[in-house]
């Protein structure tokens, strides 16, 4: 395997350009920040050690992040039920207001406000929708990508990107837009 | 043309979709305003995400994963001890393979005790010949005679006397040939 300088297989890119993506969207999928760098190192470490293993029939930012969902399944897997994680419950305070059904279309909204809006939304989205988001998001893939990380036709990753895209939608009013 | 799935509005909203599959979409929507709502609505969702703030890995997260993928990076134990002993190591594999070369190699075959077919043998040759040949008769002799031989006893110097005596006339006459 041919490694150049801007080669994305190595270290220094899985670091610089990689990690900080995987890191975002293990965070939003498992929704605690130690666990989402654990997480973090593992995937990095089993992209390192596979790169043997890597044949780039797709890209390779979708073979990495598959196996960053999959740590994140398992991890989520053996969790407590009661444990599992939602913002709904444990919001912050601005989140928790930005979630308020009466929050007037506000022409005027912050950028910070926004975000927390369209974050408190994510964590309202079910986790198998939310995955393909935040791939869309985080990976920066196409819809066939994802479909290839998550390892699920096409298909049902359209259904889960149009249920969870509406709802997001939803959040922001069209003036904002 | 009738209303397209819903999905397909993802991939029309993505700009994931065929040049050509694209244009018949657009034109649905002129004249379709369920469908703008529904394409507007996806449109307004990929949006939103643009929103998300990226949670930052940490620099103690990054430091100890750099730490760890250098380690990954590193070969293997016993290939690094081999690398800082390589000289001694090449030397010791010369050494082997020398070793195990000789081992393998076949045995040298001895010096012929005889001379080839076709040249003159010296005196002395012809003297041991001479003695092997008696030696051999005197124990075929002695099984005549009803004796055991005994290969390990001396034969008694009288008992091949008279042959030696008969070849040396032989070779008497021989050399007196060759001479003439």
């Amino acid at each position: 395997m041919t490694q150049g300088p801007s080669d994305p297989r190595r270290p220094e890119a899985l670091l610089t350009v990689f990690a900080p993506r995987v890191y975002g969207l293990l965070y939003r999928l498992v929704g605690r920040p130690d666990v989402a760098e654990d997480l973090t190192q593992e995937t990095m470490l089993r992209a390192y050690r596979g790169l043997r293993s890597y044949r780039p029939e797709g890209k390779f930012r979708a073979w990495l992040f598959r196996i960053a969902v999959n740590l994140a399944r398992d991890w989520i897997r053996r969790q407590p039920r009661q444990a599992s994680v939602s913002l709904e419950e444990g919001a912050d305070p601005p989140v928790a207001a930005a979630l308020g059904a009466s929050a007037p279309p506000d022409s005027g909204v912050t950028r910070r406000e926004r975000a927390a809006r369209v974050e408190a939304g994510l964590a309202r989205l079910s986790e198998a929708d939310r995955e393909v988001i935040l791939l869309r998001y985080y990976g920066e893939l196409a819809f066939k990508d994802i479909a290839r990380a998550t390892g699920e036709p096409i298909g049902t990753v359209l259904a889960r990107a149009h249920r969870a895209l509406r709802k997001l939608g939803d959040l922001i009013p069209e003036d904002e837009i | 043309m009738s209303c397209p799935r819903n999905e397909e509005w993802v991939l029309y909203a993505a700009e994931e979709l065929p040049a050509r599959r694209r244009r018949a979409l657009a034109s649905h929507l002129a004249g379709c305003p369920a469908c703008r709502r529904e394409a507007a609505a996806v449109s307004r969702g990929l949006a939103a995400l643009a929103a998300i703030e990226a949670p930052g890995l940490g620099a103690e997260a990054e430091a100890s994963l750099r730490r760890r993928l250098a380690a990954a990076h590193r070969p293997p134990a016993v290939i690094r001890f081999l690398w800082r002993h390589r000289w001694s190591a090449a030397a010791a594999a010369l050494v082997l393979l020398a070793v195990g070369a000789w081992m393998l190699a076949p045995p040298t075959s001895p010096t012929p005790a005889h001379p080839a077919p076709g040249t003159w043998l010296t005196d002395v040759q012809v003297q041991a010949e001479l003695a092997e040949i008696a030696a051999g008769v005197e124990i075929l002799e002695a099984g005549a005679d009803g004796q055991v031989a005994d290969a390990t006893m001396p034969a008694p110097e009288t008992n091949g006397d008279w042959l030696l005596d008969e070849i040396d006339r032989f070779l008497e006459q021989l050399r007196a040939e060759i001479e003439a």
